[in-house]
């Protein structure tokens, strides 16, 4: 079956908005769009970063997922204090796999669990004791920590504690910085005021004070790789292969040394927009420092940004980047040669963070695969505008799907491959529709860079043509 | 009295960001341009038009600036 | 270049090529500002110090990796268990992505709830709108045959009325007038997820029985009543039926998700399935008695079950293991004056056969465990039964009345003569036992695994194995469908123990000309 013409991606949205109450319909109405590449901008189609509505099953999570879970969680050498109850910390406690090598427990911390698992008592009458003397704990417990920051749960910003006093405090007394960041779940409306907040964090708690270093010629950072999968590795190694001085990591991998030594860059590399853009602006006004997006999903677009990343430093630069492309061309080559076949037409259905829905789909070009649907958890418009383009004339677009909507889309659109979320996996896994995790790369990965593209080929194919998705009926129920 | 970012985006074009309405537009007239007096009624790509407390002399970008909305 | 398209290499081993190694030493040394790694390492022995144990055992505010979870996650799970019900959150919208994801990882199951996303001005004018609107668009979207409404931190300590926004909900129409919405405080701050599960059911139960009680007589149905607990063991719910099928006792499974938490994969995504009837949730108090499985984690279900249905609540123990399994039937028996038939009479000699079997590899045998508090109980009886040796027991959400219970069962066995109990402690306490007095397994859930690596690196000498029991189990597959209640249930985990003290044997024995011996092929 084809892609969907507009005519009938503009029925099926109708035709799914049918079961909302009235005021509900209205709202979701303005998520749900088809795209149209006469259009400039997204917001002449679709609404953004709005609230979710209640009861409707988003798949979005809070501020502090975005917080603790995305940006400040993968700084290795920092210690993560889950501020508040104790169901926040535990559940996202290692889930995302942003990896990083240390002596965890000793210099590096990424996999544990630290927080102040509040009580009663504490919601009654405070908690910001008990923070002065979980910060003190970690202090004798911990003495190689390079600094602590404090997530902030829910209840925090609710009964009125004053976690900057307590930070300032307990700073002074270890020498270290410590970090309140106020990223309580009920702010904002998903993840996405997470990120902003913990960029805002970094900036007035990290980067505050610190002067524009010493540039080497070729000093770059990766800003916004969480080292998924090694994610950040794969892509390390071309820049450096191409003669780019990595000097930091933003955040997978990462150091409070590295978060220290970034405003004495040439440039700053932003993978991931949507969670980092904030602090990328902050350094070019502050510092002067510019920024540019690239994207290192699938040989075409790596390719690309490897070029235009080169554009903007010297020839060495330059002829190192084609050097790398030239390269690795024999096994994109046989990559394609090997995946193209069975991959080729093949149709896929999107739904992801504020990143991947567009970032993926040129892979998935490179293997002859159609991107037929995509959205965003919670992405932005400037998300959106950014990815119009990107993708096929009247492909359905989705902003912070219902669990509802996606079902029906999916009922009818049939796709060869599901990329979303552990929440959707197994629903539409048993309608036999393949699906790969496309947050946590199914425990795979890295994806980014030429290393990662094998592999994103070699679990596409294994997913789509796995032999299971044939067997869903019972033999005698064949033709019935 | 929105908080705008001016830039250069990578091709060179100024670039008014707006991050309270996660807007980026491309400015298409800026009234005046010079190295002495700079700002003014700025127009983006989407028509829209902002006025800027025109500068002297020209500031170096990015910029940040309040601008009223016209 | 790392990858070849006929051997193309995930993450493990592809960082273990050259390139990479080399890149991540070069990004320590030039960036990270790391200590010496002779500095790293001395630091790491401190931590598997006894001095390093007395102070971590100093913590009095700090919590490290804790072994429990919070209320709302155990009233979802309670919530799945009724017939077409869909489990709603009142709060923040981010807990409910975590408690789903939390349950897909463990059961490879979708999770079907929904919050109603409050935000900061709910934080302001309370969660009243949230509420109406949340019950009117999940009731049009999916269409449950009753609500379950659970709360969130957020919700509780602004103080929202749970029962007086769901009766303004029906006043206002925004829910159907026979909607059945059920609910419970599930304030995160207290208890954990236990406590969650025992509040989610005596919400229900309340809310689903106490204005019907002047028609309910108590044995009228000839039913038992049985009531797990927080259970994630599918094979749990599926025994308990099974046996009291096989002595063909009527039961009433109260809160029973084994369907929805195993739907097949034929095309179809069901997203609800199975579940105990509502009507059985009504004619509930009519039924002979109820068991209380869990005894120690379920007190408010016990207070409204006995003073509101009049139950004797016969006391039972978890049906874990040989003896209270035994107690459990023999209890069911009494109480409903069938006889334990031949077919479970038989089960249990099998059982017997089983231990009498594999009883040389795993008397005497030291194993350090922590979980959930009823759990804990039927594992270290099992484990005394089989003549092994509980070295410690360590419970996070557990009362110090418990920990006094715990340590009198083992007082009265000559296997527990020596075990440690650890009440409201967690798993960087249990880290620090581990390399205190070293047992020759840890049982627990998938957390464990880093304790493992840790002593490992001390020393091959001093790697304590992980036996995974318990929840959450997110590395190893489909181990959530097995049973570990009745003789069943035992078969499974003598089978687990047994296997991995030989598996341990084989991989200690196997070195090439040096450890020939004992590498034996009949064991
Ligand atoms: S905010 Fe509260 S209810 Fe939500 S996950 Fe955290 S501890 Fe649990
Ligand atoms: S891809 Fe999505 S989830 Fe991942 S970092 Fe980017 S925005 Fe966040």
């Amino acid at each position: 079956m084809s892609a969907l013409t507009r005519a009938e991606a503009e029925g099926l949205i109708q035709e799914v908005l049918e079961v909302y109450p009235e005021a509900a319909k209205q709202d979701r109405a303005r998520h749900l769009a088809v795209n149209d590449h006469a259009l400039e901008r997204s917001k002449k189609c679709i609404t953004a970063n709005r609230k979710s509505l209640p009861g409707v099953m988003t798949a979005r999570g809070c501020a502090y997922a975005g917080s603790k879970g995305v940006v400040w969680g993968p700084i290795k050498d920092m210690i993560h204090v889950s501020h508040g109850p104790v169901g926040c910390g535990q559940y996202s406690r290692a889930g995302r796999r942003n990896y990083y090598v240390g002596f965890t427990g000793v210099n590096t911390f990424g996999t544990m669990n630290f927080t102040s698992d509040f009580q009663e008592k504490d919601v009654v009458f405070g908690g910001d004791k008990k923070l002065a003397k979980v910060l003190a704990e970690i202090e004798a417990l911990f003495p190689v920590n390079k600094g602590i920051s404090v997530q902030s749960e829910c209840p925090i910003g609710l009964i009125g504690d004053d976690i900057e006093a307590v930070a300032r405090k307990s700073s002074a007394e270890i020498g270290k910085p410590v970090i309140p960041v106020r990223c309580e779940g009920f702010r904002g409306v998903s993840q996405s005021l997470g990120h902003h907040i913990a960029n805002d964090s970094i900036r007035d708690w990290v980067l505050e004070g610190v002067t524009r270093g010493e540039s080497g010629p070729y000093d770059v950072a990766i800003i916004g790789d969480y080292n998924i999968g090694g994610d950040a590795w794969s892509s390390r190694i071309l820049l450096e292969e191409m003669g780019l001085n990595v000097v930091a990591q933003w955040s997978g991998d990462g150091t409070l040394a590295e978060l220290k030594r970034t405003p004495q860059v040439r440039m700053n590399l932003l993978h991931c927009y949507r969670s980092m853009n904030y602090i990328s602006r902050h350094m070019e006004t502050k510092y002067g420092i510019p920024w540019l997006e690239y994207n290192f999903f699938g040989p075409t677009k790596i390719a690309e940004s490897l070029r235009q990343i080169a554009s903007h430093f010297d020839d060495h630069i330059k002829e190192g980047a084609e050097r790398v492309i030239a390269r690795y061309q024999p096994l994109v080559d046989a990559i394609n040669d090997k995946y193209r076949p069975r991959l080729n037409g093949k149709r896929v259905m999107l739904y992801v963070g504020g990143l991947r829905p567009r970032h993926v789909v040129g892979a998935y070009e490179d293997l002859g695969m159609e991107v037929v649907g995509a959205g965003y958890e919670f992405g932005h418009n400037d998300d959106y505008d950014r990815t119009l383009k990107e993708l096929g004339d009247a492909t359905l677009l989705y902003d912070d799907v219902t669990g509802y909507e996606m079902e029906k889309f999916v009922e009818r659109i049939r796709p060869d491959l599901i990329g979303a979320g552990i929440k959707e996996k197994y629903g539409f896994q048993k309608m036999g529709i393949p699906f790969r995790q496309m947050h946590s790369w199914d425990y795979s990965g890295p994806y980014h860079g030429y290393d990662g593209y094998a592999i994103f080929a070699r679990d596409m194919d294994m997913t789509v043509n796995n032999p299971c998705w044939q067997k869903l009926r019972a033999p005698w129920k064949k033709g019935a | 009295m929105p908080l705008v970012m001016l830039r250069k985006d990578s091709e060179g074009r100024l670039i008014c960001y707006v991050p309270k309405k996660d807007l980026e537009a491309r400015v298409t007239a800026l009234e005046h341009d010079g190295e002495e007096l700079w700002g003014g009624r700025l127009t983006l790509e989407d028509g829209e038009s902002w006025y800027l407390e025109p500068i002297s002399p020209r500031p170096g970008l990015p910029f940040e600036a309040r601008v009223k909305r016209i | 270049m790392n990858q070849t398209a006929t051997a193309i290499k995930p993450c493990y081993p592809l960082f273990q090529e050259e390139s990479y190694r080399r890149l991540l030493q070069n990004k320590a040394e030039r960036f990270e500002e790391k200590p010496d790694p002779a500095e790293l390492e001395q630091r790491f022995q401190w931590t598997t110090s006894a001095e390093y144990k007395d102070l971590n055992f100093r913590r009095e505010a700090l919590t490290i990796n804790p072994a429990k979870a919070c209320q709302p996650l155990g009233a979802v799970l309670c919530a799945l268990g009724f017939k077409g019900t869909l489990p709603y959150v009142h709060g923040s919208q981010g807990c409910v992505a975590y408690f789903r994801s939390y349950f897909n990882r463990h059961f490879k199951e979708p999770i079907a709830c929904v919050s109603d996303s409050m935000t900061e001005d709910s934080a302001v004018f309370g969660g009243n709108k949230n509420m109406h609107e949340g019950l009117a668009n999940a009731n049009a979207l999916y269409q449950p045959e009753m609500i379950a409404v659970s709360t969130t931190c957020m919700a509780e300590v602004i103080g929202d009325d749970l029962h007086a926004f769901i009766t303004n909900a029906r006043t206002n129409g925004h829910i159907p007038e026979h909607l059945p919405v059920a609910s419970a405080h599930t304030p995160s701050f207290v208890g954990s997820h236990t406590t969650g599960w025992d509040s989610m059911m005596e919400g229900t139960l309340r809310y689903l029985t106490i204005n019907e009680m002047d028609s309910k007589e108590v044995g009228s149905n000839g039913k038992l009543n049985i009531v797990t607990g927080f259970e994630t063991y599918l094979g749990n719910y599926r025994v308990l039926k099974r046996m009291l099928g096989e002595m063909g006792v009527d039961c009433c499974m109260v809160s029973d998700p084994e369907e929805v938490l195993d739907t097949p994969t034929d095309g179809e995504y069901r997203m609800y399935a199975g579940g105990t009837p509502l009507a059985a949730l009504r004619d509930a108090p009519n039924a002979i008695d109820t068991l209380l499985l869990q005894p120690w984690s379920l007190a408010k279900t016990k207070k409204f079950i006995g003073e509101t249905w009049h139950h004797p609540l016969t006391p039972v123990d978890p049906p874990m293991g040989l003896d209270w399994t035994d107690a459990f039937l023999m209890k069911v028996s009494q109480l409903t004056g069938r006889p334990i038939p031949a077919s479970l009479e038989k089960e249990r000699g099998r059982l017997v056969d089983m231990m009498a079997d594999s009883h040389a590899w795993l008397h005497g045998r030291k194993f350090s465990l922590y979980g959930d508090p009823d759990f804990l109980m039927g594992m270290v009886k099992f484990l005394l039964e089989l003549g092994a040796e509980p070295i410690h027991v360590l419970c996070h959400n557990a009362s110090k009345r418990w920990g006094k219970a715990m340590g009198k069962m083992l007082k009265d066995s000559p296997y527990g003569q020596e075990t440690e109990v650890h009440v409201d402690r967690d798993l960087w306490h249990f880290r620090s036992l581990m390399f205190d007095r070293k047992p020759d397994f840890m049982i627990g859930n998938s957390y464990g695994k880093y304790i493992q690596r840790d002593t490992l690196h001390k020393g091959p000498e001093h790697e304590v194995p992980l036996i995974r029991i318990g929840f959450p189990i997110f590395d190893r597959h489909h181990l959530h469908r097995s049973t570990t209640l009745g003789y069943e249930g035992a078969m499974y985990l003598l089978t687990e123990l047994v296997n991995a003290v030989l598996a341990d044997l084989d991989r200690k024995t196997m070195g090439y000309g040096t450890t020939d011996y004992n590498y034996d092929l009949i064991r």
